[in-house]
């Protein structure tokens, strides 16, 4: 182990001696009554990653969220270090009308396989979103069919509406405080951490250790 | 934090209670057994997330509303640390109401988040107005929805949250304060303790009548809608955008508020903070000519001054986003320390000390030959932006305003481009001397000793009158009067006969001067602490016991925080007396002017007689001033807030900067007409 490591490992172990473990438990959600299959269960959007996973990543994003838009290089980080981890994102569009749209044409546009394309080009716009307008440019500059959108976002719109609510109500049952929020393989991370982070979770799941 | 019980409905309609699986107390098992694992690590990274307790919207950002006497209803958000609000998702809507309410918004600070752009954030506190106008407008609804959202740093957004509050009724005090009760004046009694505890000066033993009367104030006390420490007194009603750049914005818009401050610019170029520029600009012709060049000295002239505005620009955009009060921190005795010396400094080079260069990195780089002994343009311009940083910390009144206006709107693009504006001024004289002196200025030769030499005086003047505001009077004197002396003897008093008519006037000039330098001497033996009046102590002593035409109005109460001034306002106003509220510093040079020369005079004391002075000593930088500041509008000293005997302000009463005697007599006047 090199020098910075165990500095690193020694400060570590230092915070955690000084704060103590109590303070940490004393703020966690309570986790309502719903499964980790439940919100596997149909889901709206596609997986990205890796076919055969042993780890699922849930997230629920909103594309005006500064700090989601952080964890996609992360998360991709993650993915492609590792080929058995798949990712299910939920939209949960908390930043108002614009948000919410935003979430709709991703959702439209993937029923001619472009949601991913569309997140993606959401989630690196380089600035946040403000207008309905600037949207639509994204989508199309990310291959979107727009005259087929409309008609999408049209005919489906039960079913959009429909997942969006599931969506903030599944977030309500885990008592989310807000975006991002992650769950893995049934285990809540509220918040984002980088990709050491969320590796170094995922070997412990793995490997059967209680969290700790 | 939603329980299970009132979301188990919800859900009911969503998932098939049979199939449900539920993770509930083995999950939450592991979760917390997560949670004590990993928060070392989280913490040793700049992106905590498992060990962070959340708390909930209401506790990150505790919302509190009260309505004020005027009938503006405010909503004050208080943050909790390492959270902030989005300023901008500030939004009031009457229940049932489809349109959002307009609300005032106080200024945000700006955050900039690489992939998301700059957004107005609010850290520590909000606070949002929603008017008495928009209120009625809607309808006078009984309750409002609030709704806001933000973040906790580094971690996640919080949804939005809305709340309904219920529109508080208006407050007792407005209503009595329009009609306010005579009272028998009150027994004297001594000054409370936050009224004397930070007085500048000893306070001569104050009239009886013109004490601060508890038992008035706690009437008002009672019937305040906002015990909160930032609302204005409750009774107290101020004229609205009495702000110094806020009315000149209202009067005529972007252009008028530019117009002005080139105006003030110009104005200030004959100011000493101004001086040192010419020998510099001369520097900057001298080698840039080649003989004649007049058109050659104005375009490196017009470099110059561009180069020096776009300084004055970048320093309104650094104030922006500073935020803090620039004004006091550059008067603090540190920075007023440090200008003096500089000006010795300068004084220093200009008798010879030294040659007096920008360090030669900059000027080897700056002058840059292109081989033909000729300056660049660029070059002009870089030795303008690096000048005016040389006299940038000489703050003036309108630089002050213009930087306080900045720094509290966070209004970049008009700050930026008004002090940009008032550096083209200042470098309108330059251009011309740079222009006019191409030509008709002799090369250099004995001429340029004689101009050094004065400028040293003048630096040493300015040296001697900045550290005035923060050096013992005596010591002032002192000095004033070796400057003075010494000005004579280099102006040739004490040598032969005079040779020529130049050496003749010169001699008178330093006559002049020595004779002032000897007044000082003998104030100083008599215990005088003014430079400008030294022999005052002989006028008092010739009509004793008589307030002469300097005695300043004894103040009412001086004041230092809210709470004081809430009282003494309250006193004038149960004595139906209207109020002057003279907001000043020990370090406000204009200030100690005014007292001199506006307060002073026979008409002006004769015209307090009917009211009541209250001086706001902000000469100390601590919150509770701050806060007063920001409450009242004041930009910064001196500042004069007219109050009627009903406490309000009568519309354009209020003086900013340095002002008259007739100005402060029709103020006073208006306070007195009016209800």
């Amino acid at each position: 182990m090199n020098k910075p490591a165990l500095a690193l490992m020694l400060a570590a172990t230092m915070s955690l001696a000084a704060c103590g473990p109590a303070d940490a438990a004393q703020d966690m959600p309570m986790i309502a009554e719903v499964g980790f299959s439940d919100l596997l269960k149909n889901p709206a959007t596609p997986f990205i990653g890796a076919e055969q996973a042993d780890i699922t990543i849930i997230g629920f994003m909103d594309y005006n969220c500064p700090y989601c838009k952080m964890m996609i290089p992360e998360l991709n980080g993650l993915m492609e270090a590792d080929p058995k981890v798949r990712v299910l994102y939920k939209e949960w569009p908390i930043f108002g009308a614009v948000s919410e749209n935003l979430a709709r044409i991703a959702l439209a546009a993937g029923y001619q396989d472009k949601y991913h394309a569309v997140h993606n080009a959401f989630m690196s716009a380089p600035d946040r979103i403000q207008t309905n307008q600037k949207a639509r440019q994204l989508a199309t500059e990310a291959g979107v069919d727009m005259e087929q959108l409309d008609r999408d976002l049209a005919a489906h719109r039960e079913e959009i509406d429909a997942v969006l609510l599931l969506n903030s109500r599944e977030a309500a049952a885990l008592a989310l405080n807000g975006t991002p929020a992650f769950v893995i393989n049934g285990n809540l991370i509220p918040g984002g951490m980088p990709q050491a982070q969320l590796e170094a979770v995922i070997a412990r799941i793995r490997s059967g250790q209680p969290l700790r | 934090m939603p329980s299970a019980a009132r979301l188990k409905p919800d859900l009911s309609s969503y998932a098939d209670p049979g199939s449900m699986k539920i993770i509930s107390w083995r999950l939450l098992a592991i979760l917390f057994a997560l949670m004590l694992a990993v928060p070392a690590v989280g913490r040793a990274q700049s992106f905590p997330a498992l060990d962070q307790s959340f708390l909930s919207p209401d506790q990150a950002f505790t919302l509190k509303v009260a309505r004020e006497t005027n009938g503006d209803l405010t909503f004050r958000w208080t943050i909790a640390p390492g959270h902030y609000l989005y300023r901008d998702h500030t939004v009031a809507a009457a229940p049932g109401g489809e349109d959002t309410l307009s609300l005032q918004l106080q200024p945000g600070e700006k955050k900039d988040d690489p992939g998301f752009g700059v957004v107005d954030i609010w850290r520590t506190a909000g606070q949002a107005r929603l008017s008495a106008a928009t209120l009625e407008r809607a309808g006078a609804p009984a309750s409002i929805n609030i709704t806001y959202q933000g973040c906790k740093e580094d971690s996640i957004c919080y949804p939005p949250t809305t709340r309904t509050v219920a529109v508080p009724a208006l407050p007792r005090a407005a209503l009595a304060a329009a009609a306010p009760t005579l009272k028998a004046p009150p027994a004297p009694e001594s000054l409370s303790a936050s009224e004397t505890l930070s007085a500048p000066e000893p306070q001569p033993a104050p009239e009886p009548e013109a004490l601060p009367e508890s038992e008035a104030v706690d009437a008002t006390d009672a019937a305040a809608p906002a015990s909160d420490a930032s609302s204005i007194p409750p009774a107290v009603r101020l004229d609205q955008n009495a702000g110094f750049v806020d009315r000149l914005a209202d009067q005529g818009g972007f252009a008028w508020v530019l117009l002005a401050f080139f105006g003030f610019g110009v104005l200030l170029a004959f100011t000493p903070c101004v001086f040192p520029m010419y020998p510099i600009l001369a520097g900057v012709i001298g080698r840039g000519v080649d003989g004649r060049g007049t058109r050659r000295g104005l375009v490196l002239s017009t470099a110059y001054v561009l180069g020096l505005a776009t300084a004055f620009g970048l320093l309104g955009v650094a104030a922006a986003w500073s935020g803090q009060n620039l004004q006091m921190a550059l008067q603090s005795v540190w920075a007023v320390g440090a200008l003096s010396i500089i000006f010795l400094v300068l004084a220093a080079s200009m008798f010879g000390g030294f040659e007096l260069q920008l360090p030669s990195a900059w000027t080897s780089r700056l002058s840059r030959d292109n081989g033909t002994g000729r300056r660049s343009l660029g070059s002009a311009a870089g030795l303008g932006f690096a000048s005016a940083l040389i006299v940038g910390p000489c703050v003036t009144a309108p630089l002050a305003g213009a930087l306080l206006y900045i720094a509290q709107t966070g209004d970049v693009g008009l700050g930026a481009a008004a002090l940009f504006a008032l550096g083209l001024g200042k470098g309108v004289p330059l251009i011309v001397f740079g222009t006019a002196g191409a030509r008709f200025l002799p090369k250099a030769g004995a001429w340029m000793d004689r101009v050094k030499t004065l400028f040293g005086f003048v630096f040493l003047g300015m040296a001697w009158w900045l550290a005035s505001r923060i050096l013992p009077p005596t010591v002032v004197l002192a000095l004033g009067a070796m400057l003075a002396l010494a000005a004579a003897a280099v102006l040739g008093l004490f040598s032969g006969p005079a040779a020529s008519r130049p050496a003749g006037l010169a001699r008178a000039a330093g006559l002049a001067v020595a004779a002032w330098g000897i007044m000082l001497l003998i104030g100083l033996g008599m215990g005088a602490a003014d430079p400008w009046r030294p022999l005052a102590p002989l006028a008092s002593r010739s009509a004793p016991g008589v307030a002469g035409p300097g005695a300043a109005p004894v103040p009412a109460a001086v004041v230092v925080d809210p709470a004081g001034l809430e009282r003494a306002i309250g006193a004038a106003a149960a004595r139906s007396r209207p109020t002057m509220i003279y907001f000043t510093a020990d370090w406000c040079v204009i200030c100690r002017q005014m007292d001199r020369e506006v307060f002073a005079d026979g008409r002006v004391v004769a015209a307090l007689q009917n009211a009541d002075l209250i001086k706001v000593d902000v000469t100390n930088n601590t919150p509770e001033t701050r806060q007063l500041m920001e409450t009242y509008g004041v930009v910064g000293p001196p500042t004069l807030i007219f109050l009627s005997a009903a406490s309000q302000e009568p519309a354009s009463t209020r003086l900013v900067g340095k002002t008259t005697v007739s100005k402060v007599l029709a103020s006073l006047d208006s306070a007195q007409t009016a209800r």
